[in-house]
């Protein structure tokens, strides 16, 4: 597999900075919005890399040689409820919708396999590290319906892993 | 690692469950890829109503 899901080192911010900003140059829309995403996102990574105990991680894919979307994990063993934590995902601009006035079928499915990627690798690192539980934060009632669907969908006989919802948060927690 | 975990099969049926959701949904609906991630749920926002002040 091509893809990595990889603790945000110095050399990928600096990937991030040109690859999401050509690709946001190649956009026919006003996306100057998204310009200062971007750039405010750029920023809080080469902070953020300045500190050895940081939580961001870059989903890189070889064949692209490209970063197609930074990650935020947090480490919650120590707390009440021993879990690692999901909160964010930021995609590369070409795999935003809100400023498309069409998505491609092939774009929206290379949304899904990144976003499932991340998803599934976070949970690889958690059980790696001796947790049983991944935590995703719902931001709105739009993500908790998405979490709704995951959860009526997912078959822990098959895959091993149960998933419900806990508040704002969807959890998927391994049975074995 | 946890052998119990079948990674694969999770990833699939992720991926089917995100499809099938968006199936048949329109252009607006199918924006809720974007609500996975913070900075195009508020910040876009936020800049957006920026750029049309400066504007």
């Amino acid at each position: 597999m091509s893809k990595k899901l990889l603790k945000l080192r110095a050399e990928d911010v600096g990937l991030i900075n040109n690859q999401w900003n050509q690709q946001l140059d190649g956009i026919d829309s006003d996306v100057s919005y998204l310009e200062s995403s971007v750039e405010r996102i750029v920023d809080w990574c080469e902070k953020s890399i300045a500190q050895d105990d940081h939580s961001l991680y870059a989903l890189s894919e070889s064949e692209k040689n490209s970063i197609r979307a930074i990650v935020e994990i947090t480490d919650a063993r120590k707390s009440k409820d021993p879990s690692f934590k999901f909160l964010n995902i930021y995609l590369e601009p070409n795999l935003i919708n809100d400023y498309k006035d069409e998505i491609r079928q092939e774009d929206l499915l290379e949304g899904i396999e990144i976003i499932a990627f991340a998803l599934v690798e976070s949970l690889k690192m958690a059980v790696s590290k001796g947790s049983k539980k991944l935590k995703v934060y719902a931001r709105n009632d739009e993500m908790k319906n998405m979490f709704d669907s995951l959860v009526a969908t997912s078959d822990p006989e098959e895959s091993g892993a149960v998933f419900y919802r806990q508040g704002k948060w969807l959890v998927i927690e391994t049975q074995r | 690692m946890n052998k119990g975990i079948k990674f694969e099969v999770l990833s699939e049926s992720i991926q089917c469950s995100l499809k099938e959701t968006l199936k048949n949904k329109s252009i607006n609906e199918l924006k809720v890829l974007d609500w996975f991630s913070w900075e195009t749920d508020f910040f876009i926002e936020q800049s957006k109503v920026r750029t049309s002040d400066v504007a």
